[in-house]
């Protein structure tokens, strides 16, 4: 189930909130919320709810044993169950992806399974995974006693706002939320205004980016002219963001409606005058959980390396950052790309960015970020070559055109897209922000957005009847 | 604070009322679902009746004991995603002002389209993000844009030219005639067509006539300028109208006399009148739901020699010519009445004419046809019209048709793709 389909929005949301907000008391809420979280993944995923359900008792167990040895001062127990945890956690996610990367492997050939042509990625399985090795490790360093309640747990790993694509969340964040859920007018207020504006920034700006960029690299790279070319590159740059960031409001605006504050996962990345900027204002859960639970364990254990501890580490980090998006060759050396960019910026690069006049600092950036998402989009490695060389106007074979593509209508997305990505909102002066008609004018112009977007939703099942020439 | 407060109550019961109405009017229909789109030609998807119905009984069944059994209903119909599918499917299709909203999106779409192409001096706009249709700049015409000419499309011409000189050599005694209505896609007088690289402009024709075999006999509708599209087909519609379909018999009628020495006299076609109370909106302004004006629906008032028609074996009337001038049709807007005047497809239509012809015609057409095909007909005594865009042609045989149908003439009639693009229509010799 999508937040932008229309059993999300006008069967499962109203029914939830409505519910949600009627029980009495905090462990029916807790209850519901499960109940409703598993009926979420199971619609999209019926076979793989019971993995994760699995997943999910497990985790309760292995976090209240892995307790009870640090409290016993049994750290050795503690460590070697972290250390299966984290295997258990991960085996199921390298599996399935193995299972369903056919680019790398066609695995059916080696196993009698029968036909996987069919088998897709469960959805969310990485973010949970995450999630769960989260809560694990932090009840191992101690900065969080292991949850008892498994309902209370449950609620935490299975929530639907972020089961699907996070943000990645510490218990020790939401614990408070989980226990005392605070719902008032105000909090479903809030959440229903941020839940609104992720919907209109999906469905009105990213969907129809979507449309440029999925008909831009769905051509054979050798026959795109350079204009074509980057309107998809920075389509899609913007796209990715817009789209990832809108599912990231909607769910902040759903934890919101049910009491609990779920993190920020984007800062305005492509303002960034690095990219190392750049990775701590994108996705940002998922860097900081690698920083925590990757980066900083390794410059620990690796102190005593003296050369290049740090720039191997970072190169690590990023592999397994470029894993974590898929286990295709492109996403490991689009990892290794940003792993090699940070590294050299820790050195050399860094220092001479820094002296450089800022806007050359947003420009190499942001250039850097945008080719970045060409090894990100474009599965086949040899097709890179050629889809630069359309970049640079080297191909000659050009017989598409931004019309005949049917794509040059979309500009003004294009600049709607470019606007949104920027941080015009800080500009406007406080006072004016919560100036009451200000805030009126807001609301009024949240519900035209809402409305339109019901309106392009339900116009995607339109099938008009047409036999081309016929 | 209380202002504030009251702000709030007001914004969170507005949009939850957004959210619940579609279960309120669902609720409101017990049960009647709607279950055709006239717009789009399909049948609708409909909430079934006890959803859960398996699951219930699966439960059951296991409580019982039979685990085989109670797991297979429980999980059957949700583990591949059929009962999720159609509740989905049911949702969208049900949904409370579906086509109004559709309408509604299209037109915010428009406005996109109309502020990014402002800056443009394009001859044409799209007429919807989602189509390939466009609209002329003053918003008169829709049209789709050129077609591409390129080795594939030379490959399936050679195909055609290939199959038509198998067709003659084969059955040396029968009379073979094309009859080829080009389309504005397949046109240079296309008005985007120089925005295109590689658009058609007349070229996939010119190649066909280049090589095809002498001996067959070939005509053309064509198109020297856009006026003679605009005159000759419909201004919503894929279809050519009244006028081409006149303009195309005559051309077809002095094509076929050239071997048919007593062909009866061509009929009068002059009186072509307007149908009172249709408001056409044709194939083009149903799929991009571009707001266009109607434009009027004409038909030739002739009274032709009696028939009987048979529709894939059976008697019948083909079309529905006699209500609709009795003023007897749906009014729904954009209601196809191309195909409710004409008649819908047919795996196989016979013309038997009382007359005192002694040949039989085989025409293989598509839709174009249906305007046009009983005037024709007229001329001979049975007239068998296949329209192959539902059937695979190599299931049918041009000999076995002449022995089974004692056929004299063979003729091809309608767009490019039946002429000579399409390999479908390339029939086994």
């Amino acid at each position: 189930m999508h937040f932008t389909s229309q059993l999300f929005l006008f069967i499962f949301l109203p029914i939830t909130i409505f519910l949600y907000c009627i029980l009495p008391s905090k462990s029916w809420r807790s209850f519901f919320l499960l109940i409703s979280s598993i009926i979420f993944y199971a619609w999209g995923e019926p076979l793989f709810v019971f993995l994760l359900c699995f997943l999910v008792i497990l985790n309760w167990f292995l976090g209240i044993i892995i307790d009870r040895s640090i409290q016993k001062d049994n750290k050795k127990i503690a460590e070697q169950i972290k250390i299966i945890a984290v295997i258990l956690n991960l085996l199921p996610l390298l599996i399935l992806k193995l299972l369903t990367n056919r680019s790398l492997i066609n695995i059916s050939d080696y196993l009698t399974v029968g036909d996987l042509s069919s088998f897709t990625y469960p959805m969310g399985l990485s973010f949970f995974a995450f999630t769960s090795i989260s809560y694990l490790i932090d009840v191992y360093r101690k900065e969080i006693r292991a949850e008892n309640n498994l309902f209370d747990l449950s609620g935490f790993l299975l929530m639907f706002p972020k089961i699907s694509q996070g943000p990645i969340t510490k218990y020790k964040s939401v614990v408070s939320g989980i226990k005392k859920p605070v719902v008032n007018i105000d909090t479903i207020a809030n959440g229903l205004r941020r839940f609104i504006a992720g919907l209109a920034k999906k469905v009105m700006v990213a969907d129809y980016l979507g449309v440029v960029s999925s008909k831009v690299f769905s051509l054979d790279p050798n026959s795109l002219n350079p204009r074509i070319a980057w309107y998809g590159l920075i389509a899609f740059t913007l796209q990715i963001f817009l789209d990832f960031s809108a599912y990231t409001d909607m769910a902040i605006g759903l934890g919101c409606i049910l009491g609990f504050d779920l993190p920020e996962n984007f800062n305005f990345p492509y303002i960034s005058k690095s990219i190392t900027e750049f990775w701590r204002r994108w996705h940002m859960t998922l860097s900081n959980w690698f920083r925590s639970y990757l980066f900083i364990p390794l410059e620990i254990s690796r102190r005593k390396a003296k050369r290049f501890r740090l720039e191997t580490n970072i190169i690590f980090v990023f592999l397994a950052t470029g894993l974590w998006h898929g286990i295709g060759q492109n996403f490991i050396l689009w990892g290794l790309y940003y792993g090699v960019i940070i590294a050299l910026e820790a050195n050399f690069l860094g220092m001479w960015l820094k002296k450089i006049n800022p806007i050359f600092q947003h420009a190499i950036t942001l250039l850097l970020i945008t080719f970045g998402w060409v090894f990100f989009r474009i599965e086949k490695i040899r097709s890179w070559a050629p889809f630069f060389r359309s970049l640079f106007g080297l191909n000659n074979d050009n017989i598409h055109t931004l019309r005949s593509l049917r794509i040059l209508a979309y500009w003004p997305i294009l600049i709607i897209g470019a606007i949104l990505c920027l941080p015009i909102i800080n500009i406007i002066p406080t006072k004016i922000q919560n100036n009451l008609w200000i805030r009126v004018l807001t609301d009024c112009l949240l519900i035209i957005l809402l409305l339109v977007s019901i309106a392009i939703i339900s116009s995607g099942n339109f099938r008009a009847f047409l036999y081309a020439e016929f | 604070m209380t202002k504030s407060y009251l702000k709030n109550i007001l914004l969170v019961s507005f949009i939850f009322l957004i959210f619940v109405l579609p279960l309120i009017y669902w609720g409101s229909l017990e049960g009647k679902w709607l279950s055709v789109s006239v717009i789009e030609g399909r049948k609708l998807v409909t909430f079934p009746k006890n959803p859960f119905q398996n699951q219930k009984t699966g439960l059951k069944r296991l409580v019982q004991g039979y685990y085989q059994e109670g797991f297979d209903l429980f999980f059957n119909n949700i583990k591949n995603g059929d009962l999720q599918n159609q509740i989905t499917d049911a949702i969208a299709d049900q949904f409370p002002l579906r086509i109004g909203l559709t309408e509604f999106a299209q037109n915010v779409e428009k406005g996109l389209i109309d502020s990014a192409f402002s800056i443009f001096t394009d001859n044409a706009l799209p007429a919807s993000l989602h189509t390939t249709i466009l609209v002329t700049r003053d918003k008169s015409r829709l049209f789709i844009p050129p077609t591409n000419f390129n080795d594939s499309r030379k490959e399936n011409i050679n195909y055609r030219i290939q199959n038509y000189i198998e067709l003659s050599k084969n059955n040396p005694d029968i009379n073979f005639y094309v009859f080829n209505i080009e389309t504005l896609r397949y046109s240079k007088f296309n008005p985007v067509a120089k925005l295109y690289i590689n658009a058609d402009n007349g070229r996939s024709l010119a190649y066909f006539l280049e090589s095809k075999p002498d001996t067959l006999r070939f005509n053309n509708l064509d198109i020297s300028n856009f006026q003679d599209h605009e005159v000759n087909f419909f201004k919503t519609d894929h279809h050519w109208n009244i006028h081409g379909a006149l303009k195309a018999y005559r051309m077809v009628y002095e094509m076929l006399s050239e071997n048919y020495e007593d062909i009866s006299p061509m009929l009068n076609i002059d009186r072509v009148k307007t149908l009172e109370g249709v408001s056409f909106l044709g194939s083009y302004a149903r799929e991009s739901l571009f707001p266009i004006s109607p434009e009027p629906f004409e038909y030739l008032d002739i009274q032709l020699p009696s028939f009987k028609t048979y529709l894939d074996g059976k008697q019948e009337t083909y079309g529905a010519r006699d209500q609709y001038l009795s003023g007897n049709f749906p009014k729904e807007k954009y209601y196809n009445y191309y195909e409710g005047f004409y008649g819908s497809w047919k795996k196989l239509i016979v013309y038997e004419f009382d007359n005192t012809s002694d040949r039989n015609l085989l025409l293989i057409s598509s839709s174009h046809a249906r305007m046009n095909q009983m005037l024709i007909a007229s001329h001979y005594k049975k007239t068998y019209v296949i329209d192959l865009r539902k059937q695979d042609a190599k299931t049918y045989s041009i000999k076995k048709l002449v022995s089974d149908y004692q056929i004299d003439d063979v003729l091809f009639m309608g767009q490019p793709e039946v002429t000579y693009l399409s390999t479908g229509y390339a029939v086994s010799p």
